[in-house]
């Protein structure tokens, strides 16, 4: 091999010295080349983390974890996604869980999984644990506990990796404020959600309303007439709590809303 | 003798070996050893050999496919292995199939692209060159996964011939045809002589070589037996071969017996045979026996 | 005739990239006719699985459905189109006999790969370019008729409640629909899948410059692609504990095999990520000069190769 891999030409001298300077750049500029990309990758939150954690991998099968580790975590996690739908059809709450868990761990960055995930946990397995029959209720009181816990949970796992958008905040929110009658944290989460750059206006509506409810007049009056300067919230709700509030804390009749 | 002389080289190939690496071992192969062989200008040379002696070895390394592991190469007097002597040549490998997609004139027409040629001249050419290869006839349109052997061959030479080069070198050109497509092939061969190419050819085909050839060169498990004129080497002066149809054999006692009266001799007597198979035979077998030696 | 014989007096043969576009065009309407695209034909039966079943899924997850089935399936068709292709590019050409005729003729070896390489090239951008086509037009479908349900559902859910349906209502859930359905961010992803699947054909072209065997090639291109894929893994699961020996190959492995799941954006894109075009054109450089170092080393291989 050695003896016939000799230039015997002088183009192939020349084509040894261009081909080899050219692979020896490359090579050289690899290493550095990657790690620039990786830290722009990290930079904008791409690329999952999750997939070498124990737990993924012993919870979907060999070839599923080829596949996800070759570029298809998407494909992966939809299909654990729509099985999981398939056990939601079927009341089988407990491997819905898992699959949706799973299905959202494989793309931690997909707000939608984490969202509907947390959802079906408040909304739908819980109430589902309150009319189980088996149960006595004490046992059923408990399992809707655990549900809100879990729903509760997979909200703030979700934030963690999707801290820069409002949905999970307000979906948080929201739980706080129907399931749990939590007010106070609820116009936590939604305080949160309102200083995501993408949040829609109605968010700000609602953590001044949870903050209205929490308690907090003073500063839930401050808050209403500070919406009411922006055009785009002069809805009905607002100004009937503002005409409210100020009776109620007895605003003086110059400083009330004119109108 | 003289005249050979003054002639100019158009291949020389000095002390050529070359040997393939089989395995990881470093075991070889010699395919060619020690072959010296110079081809003139204006000549068809014949290299002949059984499959495995080495003859397409030699052409690829004319051509520069396949590098010697000794010796020189040289055409036009340049280094066989530079791109810069391809432009002499023009190349018929041996069983083409080519682009089965193209038809015969897509074909023609990319090669001479290829070699730097466009527009009126491109056309002409084309032309020119499917009419000499007898193929201008409708059958040019069709693809050439539909095309017989010997059209894909003629093919092959109308594409060896695109950019008229001085040298053409035809690997068993007639391979594989039949006898009336080797006919054609073989006028084809004298009218690129006629044209003043130089032309050189390998085969076993032994008598379709003799017909055209000027020179040959007979090889034998890489190694040059025999190299001449054909003049020179088959016609042996003194003596007299009669082929004869329909003799008894009583008759050809007789026959025998009046040869003996007349003093003349039997030499060999049997089916008959071309006179350069005969000596391709010859050649081998005393080779053989001193090998064995 | 003879004079000129006689002083072979010729301008020098410089490399021509005339020549590289001769041998490219030519690949391309051997591989059109050889009806190469026909394999498309897969990518049709996963888009109109991947669009038509799913309606009880929220509009959001159909439409990431949708697009991770069809990104996906193109990843795949894309892999097999240029590994399987370029894989067969030398041994076909060595089989008709042409790679003697044209490297017999005056033209450089590297013109011959390269034009081969871009000929096979050309052609999967083309299939790339026809599955992103189509697969915009089924999207725009599929928007069409999801607005059509939402719109249905939404005029139900206003007549048992006995309300008016308010326009504001009708065009935010609209809004909300072409939100999940229109990024144009999929643009970048297909980019970036373009040039993974450049450099997965010059990886090809680099082993079957020195193999001998089709198999061969196709096997250890695709091994190639699955070390790619997962190095990265590889070298964070092993990062702690590391033993001198797995140190050894993981450089090995890092120094020599590109890190393809830097153009695997698409699952990051589709959930919602943004990679902005400067961030895009930084990894393309990547991948090109990858397939540069993979195209240098094929050269190097092939010149030297005996046919």
């Amino acid at each position: 091999m050695t003896k016939h891999f000799q230039p015997r030409t002088g183009q192939q001298r020349w084509c040894l010295a261009i081909a080899g300077l050219v692979i020896v750049v490359c090579l050289a500029l690899k290493s550095p080349y990657e790690a620039k990309v990786s830290a722009l990758y990290r930079a904008h939150k791409m690329g999952g983390t999750t997939f070498a954690s124990k737990d993924v991998r012993q919870q979907v099968t060999q070839m599923m974890f080829v596949a996800v580790l070759s570029g298809f975590r998407g494909v992966i996690s939809n299909f654990i996604w729509i099985s999981a739908h398939m056990d939601f059809q079927q009341e089988r709450w407990v491997r819905m869980k898992e699959k949706m868990l799973l299905s959202a761990t494989l793309q931690p960055y997909s707000v939608q999984y984490w969202s509907t995930a947390a959802w079906h946990f408040g909304w739908n397995t819980s109430y589902a644990a309150t009319v189980d029959e088996k149960l006595t209720e004490v046992e059923r009181e408990r399992n809707r506990k655990v549900w809100y816990d879990m729903a509760q949970d997979t909200y703030l796992k979700g934030i963690s990796f999707n801290s820069d958008t409002y949905k999970l905040y307000a979906d948080m929110g929201h739980f706080l404020k129907e399931k749990e009658k939590n007010p106070a944290g609820s116009a936590k989460y939604y305080h949160l959600a309102a200083k995501q750059p993408d949040a829609p206006l109605f968010i700000f509506r609602q953590e001044a309303y949870a903050v209205y409810e929490a308690g907090d007049r003073a500063k839930a009056y401050r808050m209403f007439r500070e919406l009411w300067n922006n055009p785009l919230h002069r809805v009905p709700t607002i100004s009937t709590r503002i005409r409210e509030l100020e009776t109620e804390l007895a605003i003086p009749q110059g400083e009330r809303l004119t109108r | 003798m003289v005249w050979v002389r003054c002639m100019r080289k158009v291949i020389e190939i000095k002390n050529l070996t070359k040997k393939f690496v089989l395995d990881w071992r470093q075991r070889t192969m010699t395919a060619v050893s020690g072959l010296d062989l110079t081809v003139n200008e204006g000549e068809v040379f014949g290299i002949l050999g059984p499959n495995g002696s080495g003859k397409s070895t030699t052409l690829k390394v004319i051509l520069g496919l396949v590098s010697p592991t000794e010796g020189e190469v040289l055409v036009q007097g340049i280094p066989a292995h530079q791109v810069e002597a391809h432009r002499y040549l023009g190349f018929l490998p041996e069983n083409p199939y080519f682009y089965q997609f193209l038809t015969g004139e897509e074909t023609v027409r990319f090669y001479g692209r290829l070699l730097g040629m466009k527009g009126k001249a491109l056309d002409s050419r084309v032309e020119e060159l499917l009419e000499l290869v007898g193929l201008l006839d409708g059958r040019q349109k069709r693809r050439l996964r539909g095309y017989s052997k010997g059209m894909l061959q003629r093919i092959g030479l109308a594409q060896a011939l695109v950019n008229d080069p001085p040298i053409v070198i035809l690997d068993e050109p007639t391979a594989g045809v039949d006898p009336i497509g080797s006919r054609e092939i073989r006028d084809i061969i004298l009218e690129l002589k006629k044209r003043g190419k130089t032309v050189l050819i390998s085969s076993h085909l032994l008598e379709q070589v003799q017909e055209v050839c000027d020179r040959v060169c007979i090889m034998d498990k890489g190694v040059k037996i025999l190299e001449g004129k054909l003049n020179e080497l088959v016609p042996l002066q003194d003596r007299v071969a009669v082929t004869i149809k329909n003799l008894r054999p009583e008759d050809m006692l007789a026959v025998e017996e009046l040869i003996k009266q007349r003093g003349g001799e039997i030499v060999e007597k049997g089916q008959p045979r071309s006179t350069l198979e005969n000596l391709f035979l010859e050649a081998v077998r005393q080779r053989g026996g001193k090998d064995h030696d | 005739m003879t004079d000129e014989l006689s002083k072979p007096v010729l301008k020098p043969l410089v490399f021509s990239p005339a020549r590289i576009f001769i041998i490219a065009s030519n690949t391309v309407t051997e591989l059109v006719r050889q009806k190469v695209f026909n394999v498309l034909l897969v990518f049709g039966l996963v888009i109109i699985c991947s669009s038509s079943f799913w309606s009880e899924f929220s509009p959001e997850d159909q439409f990431k459905f949708m697009k991770d089935f069809c990104l996906g399936a193109m990843v795949v068709i894309g892999a097999v189109m240029s590994v399987v292709g370029t894989a067969m590019l030398l041994p076909q050409e060595l089989e008709q006999r042409t790679v003697y005729t044209i490297l017999s003729k005056p033209v450089y070896r590297i013109e011959f790969l390269l034009g081969k390489f871009f000929g096979q090239v050309c052609v999967v951008f083309a299939g790339v370019a026809m599955m992103t086509l189509v697969f915009g037009g089924v999207l725009y479908f599929k928007e069409l008729s999801v607005k059509k349900q939402v719109r249905a559902e939404l005029q139900r859910a206003v007549e048992v409640h006995n309300l008016k349906l308010e326009d504001k209502l009708v065009s935010d859930q609209m809004t909300k629909v072409e939100n999940a359905s229109r990024d144009m961010n999929l643009v970048k992803a297909i980019l970036l899948m373009f040039v993974n699947l450049l450099l997965i054909s010059a990886i090809t072209l680099c082993i079957s410059s020195f193999s001998n065997s089709l198999v061969f090639t196709v096997v250890i291109s695709f091994m190639i692609i699955m070390i790619g894929n997962m190095q990265h893994i590889a070298r964070e699961a092993w990062a702690g504990s590391m033993s001198p020996i797995k140190q050894v190959f993981i450089k090995v492995v890092a120094f020599v095999i590109p890190d393809l799941q830097k153009f695997n954006v698409a699952d990051d894109i589709i959930v919602g990520r943004v990679l902005d075009w400067g961030g895009t054109s930084l990894t393309c450089g990547y991948g090109l000069m990858m397939t540069l170092l993979f195209l240098a080393v094929a050269w190097m291989f092939f010149e030297f190769r005996e046919v």
